[in-house]
Order: C-alpha cells, then structure tokens, then sequence
C-alpha cells in the first residue's frame, strides 16, 4: 500500500467514526465537536486530491466558521442541557433501505463512468488557478458572489434583530 | 478505492503539514491519556464540583449565553467567506493588471456597503439603548 | 483582454444598484423622518422595465448579446426580464399599504426584494451553471429573510426556518446535479454541457440521467412540485402575503425559466429518460395539488395548493418539448403570474390591523360591500380556474394541447378533470362573495392608489390575455425560439 492509500483510509476511519459519533450521540455538543473531527477529514481528502486550496476554505470556513456558529447556537440555546436529543429511529428500516439504494446508485454511477477528466498535470498550488479563473472566465458569478454574501449579511443581520419601534 | 496521485512531490510536500497535525493532536490526547493511566481515581462528591479557583461555585457551568454572541459570528461568517474569495484574488491581481485590481475592490466595495449598513443599524453596538432600558 | 458586452446585465445591474441606494437610505436616514424607500424602488424598477423593454425593440440596444458566456440577451431572457420586473413592480406597489397595517421593517424589506429580483433577472438569463447557480442563491437567500420580516408573528418566522431548510436542500441537489454535468462534459457552460450529453458514450448515459434526476429535484423543490412541495402551504401561509404574492408569482416564473433554459435548451438529447418522469411528476402534482386545495380553508394555503397544482399544469406543457410547449409555459406564467399577483394583492390591500381577509366568512357579502374588489377577485378566481375570456382558459388550452401533440393525451386528461376539481375550490369563494350576506362589520382596509394600480394592472393583463392573446403568444414564440 501506498503512503496517500494509508493516509486516505486513516481519514476514512476519521470521518465516519466521527461522523457516527455527530448522528448517535444524545448530547447535541458532543455532535459539534465530533463534527470537527469530520470536517478537518474532509479537508484532509482535499489534500489528497491535489486541491490545496480548499483544503483550506474546509478548515477557515467550516472548522473556523461553521463550527463556531454551531456551538454558538447551542450555549445559546436555553436549558439545553436538559434536552435529550436523540434522533428517534421511526422508520428505520425504509430510511436503511433508501440510504442504501442511493449509496449504490452513487457509486456504481461514480465508479463505471468514463468521467471527462482535464488533461496535464495537477498544478502543485491552486490558489493562482483558482484566481485567475475568479478574474477571467467566472468573473461574473465572482462579483455576483458579493451580492449573495451582502444580501445573507442583511438577513441574517435583519432576523436576529429585535424588533424596532420606527 | 484509493487515490492515486500523479505526483508523488506534491504529498511529501504536505508531510510537514500532516506531522504537525499529528503530533498537535497526540500532544494533547497523549497527555490526557498518560495521566487518566497512572493516576489514582478517588471520586467524592466535593471532587466533582466545578473548580473555580477555590471559590464556592455558584450555579452550573452551563449558562445561557448572551444572544449577541450569534451576530457577531453570523457577520464574522460573512466576511471569513469573504476573506475565502479575496485571497486567490491577492495572490493573482498583480500579474492581471489593473483591471483585475479594480474588480477585487469592487466585490469589498459591495461588502463594506454591508457592513456601513449592520454598523448604521447598531447591529454591532455591543450594548444597545433598549438593553439599558429594559430589565 | 477582450472587451466584454455588459448590456444583458443592465437591468439586472440597475436593480441591484437601486437595492443598495435604498438600503443605504434607510440606514443613514437620521430617527423620525422616513427615507423615501418606496419612491426609489418604483422608480428604479421603472426604469429597469423601460430599460429591457428597449432592449427587446430592437438588436442595436443589446438584444442577443451576450457576457463572457455567462448570461445573455436572447429574446427568452428579455421575456421574462420584462415579465418579473413587472411583477415586482406590482409588489412594491402593494407593499406600503400592507405593511404600515401589518407592521415590519421597510426599508430592507424593499432593498431585498431587489436583490431577489436581481437573482430571478440572473437565473433566467444564465448560460453557465455556475452562473446560474449563484443567482438561484441570491433570489433564495433574499426570499427566505423576507418571510421572516413579519417578525412579531411565530408564523412568519416559522415560514422562514422552513423556506430555508427546505430550499437548502433544493441547492443541493441542483448543485449536484450540475456537478455531475460538469464531470461528464468537462465544462459549466450550458451549451458545452448540451454537446457533452448528445455525443456522451453509452457508459456515460447512467451519469447524465442521473444529474438530469438530481437536477428535477432541485427544480422541482422550487417550482412546488409534488412530491417536493410540502414546504409551500406553510410558507406561503405564514410569509407576509405581499412576499407570497411575489414567491407565486416570480420565483415560479423564474424557476421555470431556468428549468426550461436547462432541460428543453441543453438537454433535449435526453428527452427519452426525462420526459416519462416529468409526466408522472406532472399528474401527481396536479392530483394532489387540486385534492390539497378542496380541503383548506384558509385562503392563503388554498392559493398555496392552487399553486402547486400549477406547478403540474405547467410541467404538463413541458413534456412536449417542443417550441410549442415553451410558448405555452411562457404565455401562461405571464397570465398565472398577473392572477397571483392581483389575488395575493387584493388579500393584502384589504388587510387591517394585522388581520387579513382570509375565510369564506371574510370575504361574504364582498360583492354588495366591495363590488370593485370583488368583481377583481372574480376575474383572478376564474382566469386559475380556467374559463374562457380569461388568459388561464388560453393558457391552460395551449398546455394542454402541447401535451397532446406529444402523445400524452392522458395527461391532459387529468389535467382537464383536475381544472374541473378546481372549479369547486375557486367558486367556492365567488358564491361567498356574491351569494352569502356579509357577517358583522366591515372591518377591512380601503385599498389606496397605488395599490389599486396595481389591481388594476393585473385585471387588465388577465382579461387582456384571454380576449387578444395574440401579441403575447408571438412574444412567448419568439422567446420559444430563441432558446431552442
């Protein structure tokens, strides 16, 4: 086995016992911090797949952002430590069967494709690629990516607001 | 089915990063580890009160915490996914010309309106008038 | 660098700026004196609409050009650029009145109203998924804070949570979808992605079906199609009506929009896998819309079903996949599109004190008490329905007969007896309004100039649209041709 084969299985192991621990434990800040292991193994597949780049979007945004956010909303939220939140498992069965169904269909679509990969070699850092693609081609969802942030800033400045008298 | 790399360079390269990431974790996880097996584990209830340096804790350490706390990182969020998309701006603008330069100061522009505007509405005013009137 | 054609996105441009005009306005207008937030939107959608409007006259002013390959002027783009900034035209009209009654905040009520706007503008006239992706993001993430504006009522924050979670799973799978696109053709461009699926190997062929499914998913979360339309009686129920008014009427229209740029435009090549899954999408949703609709009593989440069953009468037009059938949808979102607008309008103009018209008992007794208003209505009720002179009845016989031409009669079918349920629904609330003497007091709001306009407007374009159908149904062939 290779060296990036056993990093690749290591960070297998990482994001599923992880991501088990974030769907089946009954306390909703174990989930947060579980997820941390997850996402920081999702940015670890990133890194293996030559995409440095978002390897470090995963860890500045999610691990640094989202994260955050999400144990925010948890102290934040009253008596949480007497809530028991446990997923009920109604409907098991279907729900093993369809999660299955889909999982097959994924990967037999994801292994048996002829996918329409680009040709040369990896580049060995993205970020100049990425922003002359920013600069050149996709130059308009670029700056309209602007608009979406602003118009996310103000809902979401314009929900946590309380109520105002004018 | 495992990854294979065209360049073998390009992992090396990012070995420093993974044992740096390693021994960040096992530094941590290894000490609590190593003390949970050599120490004594005597427990009284007076042990399993929250330490405060020596003071009589008062209340759980589980406290509702000030709702203010989520604005401000629902707007660090906003700008971090900003920072997200100015910095492959940064690292190319210089070799595109001045264009490119005008293009990236356009996309803070529209931002710094976002921000003119949660600062004008006192969105980040950490105590607000109706906070001081009310109970 | 080569020049680059900034012309398609002029309208879009516009509205956006003015968006950022009124957000700043209000912002730094000083306490106790009002910023002119409405004046501005008018005057900026006004001109955003005169603007594309031009644009369609005529070649020189930018009609069929095109922005780096990202978003063009074709005459579908220029159709719906004039159709939506029409209908949000009409919601700013009707949005003073409603919310000095209803309470909530205005000034980024207005500003994100735009800027939902400039993500429908976006998404019609996108030709690159990315593109196209980033604007449906902007219209949704604008859409799902005004649901909450109304913010002292648990309904309205209820409709927020839920429009959010449901359409985030909505971008996923369009996201997805595209990305499986993109993995078989190697490129985001629409027309690259066309000529990726029509010479794809048979191996290729399960990956293209797949995106195509993911792809219906997505969309069919948007357009309120069963079974992905649980979130739309609820969120329609609790958003404030004049964001209703404008989710019915605009995001529908969009959605559409991009659904057909997508699935008729790029991926005809595919038509023989998704064509039998948007058929019997169409018949479920028509079923359960129209069933879904008999039950309710509350006229907000009647129209909500209402508007689900249209999201199959339209997927109905769509199994042609001709020219014919995207003439059809065009011409009847325009006509569904003025209906919405002017019942949800009407519910709002009559609303009071936070209370709006929303039972048979409400509205009994309206054709004595309100003649105008109610005579309104009637007009709305029966264009839904489909009944001649109205531009539903033109509409719905176009559809129909798209689908028909493409060998589903049954479909069309359903689609007929499923109008004929909805007869009952709909005159349900004609007979209250014209049969039942009025219960207690009038208690409801005079509806003011503007938004008798607006009213008006609307009436004039759905009586318009079923006595001389003719201008619009060229517009909407031309707008067919361009994108096939």
């Amino acid at each position: 086995m290779t060296a990036s084969a056993v990093v690749f299985w290591v960070l297998t192991l990482i994001v599923l016992a992880s991501a088990a621990v974030v769907v089946l434990s009954r306390s909703l800040i174990n989930s947060a911090f579980a997820l941390l292991a997850t996402f920081s193994g999702v940015a670890g597949f990133y890194v293996l797949l030559g995409a440095d780049f978002l390897a470090a979007v995963q860890f500045l945004v999610y691990v640094g952002g989202i994260l955050i956010l999400l144990v925010f909303g948890v102290m934040l939220t009253h008596r949480i430590q007497d809530l028991d939140l446990r997923a009920e498992a109604r409907q098991l069965v279907p729900g093993l069967f369809v999660a299955a169904g889909v999982f097959i269909l994924l990967a037999a679509v994801a292994t048996r494709t002829p996918w329409a990969i680009g040709a040369g070699r990896l580049p060995s850092a993205t970020t100049a690629e990425i922003g002359r693609a920013f600069l050149g081609k996709y130059l308009l969802p670029f700056e309209a990516a602007s608009i979406l942030l602003l118009v996310a800033l103000i809902g979401a400045a314009l929900i946590v607001r309380k109520r105002e008298d004018a | 089915m495992p990854p294979t790399l065209s360049s073998a360079d390009f992992l090396t390269s990012w070995s420093a990063v993974l044992l740096y990431f390693v021994a960040a974790v096992g530094f941590v996880a290894g000490g609590l580890i190593f003390w949970w097996v050599i120490r004594p584990s005597r427990i009284t209830a007076e042990k399993l009160t929250t330490y405060e340096c020596g003071e009589e804790p008062i209340g759980g350490a589980w406290v509702q915490f000030n709702v203010r706390f989520y604005v401000f990182a629902l707007v660090f969020l906003v700008f971090d996914v900003e920072a997200v998309f100015l910095l492959p701006w940064a690292v190319v603008f210089r070799e595109l010309g001045a264009i490119a330069f005008l293009e990236g100061l356009f996309f803070i522009a529209v931002l710094a309106i976002g921000l003119a505007y949660v600062w004008r509405k006192g969105d980040l005013a950490w105590v607000r008038l109706d906070d001081r009137v009310s109970p | 660098m080569p020049a680059v054609d900034l012309r398609p996105l002029l309208p879009a441009l516009i509205v956006a700026v003015t968006a950022l005009v009124v957000l700043l306005a209000q912002a730094f207008t000083p306490k106790g004196s009002r910023s002119p937030s409405m004046g501005l939107t008018v005057t900026g959608l006004a001109g955003a609409l005169l603007l594309s409007l031009t644009m369609a006259s005529d070649g020189r002013y930018g009609r069929g050009a095109n922005t780096g390959g990202s978003v063009v002027a074709d005459d579908f783009t220029l159709f719906f650029h004039v159709l939506l900034i029409g209908l949000a035209l009409m919601a700013a009209l009707l949005s003073p009145a409603y919310y000095r009654e209803n309470g909530g905040d205005r000034g980024e009520y207005y500003s994100l109203m735009m800027f939902s706007l400039v993500g429908m503008l976006g998404l019609v006239s996108a030709t690159e998924m990315i593109s196209m992706f980033v604007a449906l993001e902007i219209m949704s993430v604008a859409l799902y804070a005004l649901c909450g504006t109304r913010r002292d009522q648990v309904e309205s924050q209820e409709a927020a949570l839920k429009y959010f979670v449901t359409g985030a799973f909505a971008s996923a799978f369009l996201l997805f979808g595209m990305a499986l696109l993109y993995g078989l053709s190697g490129s985001t461009s629409l027309a690259r992605v066309a000529r990726g699926v029509a010479t794809a190997t048979p191996e290729q062929i399960p990956l293209a079906v797949l995106g195509c499914g993911l792809l219906i998913v997505g969309f069919g979360f948007k357009v309120a199609s069963v079974p992905f339309h649980m979130w739309t009686p609820d969120v329609y129920e609790g958003a404030p009506t004049t964001v209703t008014a404008l989710m019915a009427a605009g995001v529908k229209a969009a959605s559409f929009g991009a659904f057909l740029r997508v699935f008729l435009g790029s991926l005809p090549t595919l038509r023989e896998e998704w064509v039998p899954a948007l058929a019997a999408l169409a018949a479920i949703t028509m079923v359960i819309g129209n069933l879904g609709a008999l039950a309710q009593s509350n006229l907000k989440r009647m129209l909500a079903f209402s508007s689900v069953a249209h999201a199959g009468y339209l997927m109905t037009g769509m199994v042609g996949t001709t020219e014919a059938s995207a003439q059809a949808i065009l011409f009847y979102l325009v006509a569904y599109g003025a209906v919405n607008m002017g019942t949800f309008g009407l519910i709002a103009s009559l609303s009071k004190g936070g209370r709006e018209p929303l039972s048979l008992q409400d509205v009994a007794g309206l054709g004595a008490r309100r003649p105008a208003i109610a005579a309104s209505l009637t007009v709305f009720l029966i264009s839904l329905t489909g009944i001649p002179i109205s531009g539903g009845f033109v509409g719905k016989f176009y559809l129909f007969g798209a689908a028909v031409n493409a060998g589903y009669t049954g479909l069309a079918i359903i689609g007929v007896l499923m109008s004929v349920v909805s007869a009952y629904y709909y005159l349900r609330v004609v007979v209250a309004m014209y049969m039942r003497e009025p219960e207690g007091e009038d208690v409801w709001s005079t509806p003011e100039a503007p938004g008798r306009l607006a009213a008006l407007i609307a009436v004039a374009v759905t009586l318009g649209l079923g006595i001389w159908p003719a201008p619009v149904l060229d517009l909407a062939r031309a707008a067919a041709l361009s994108l096939l």
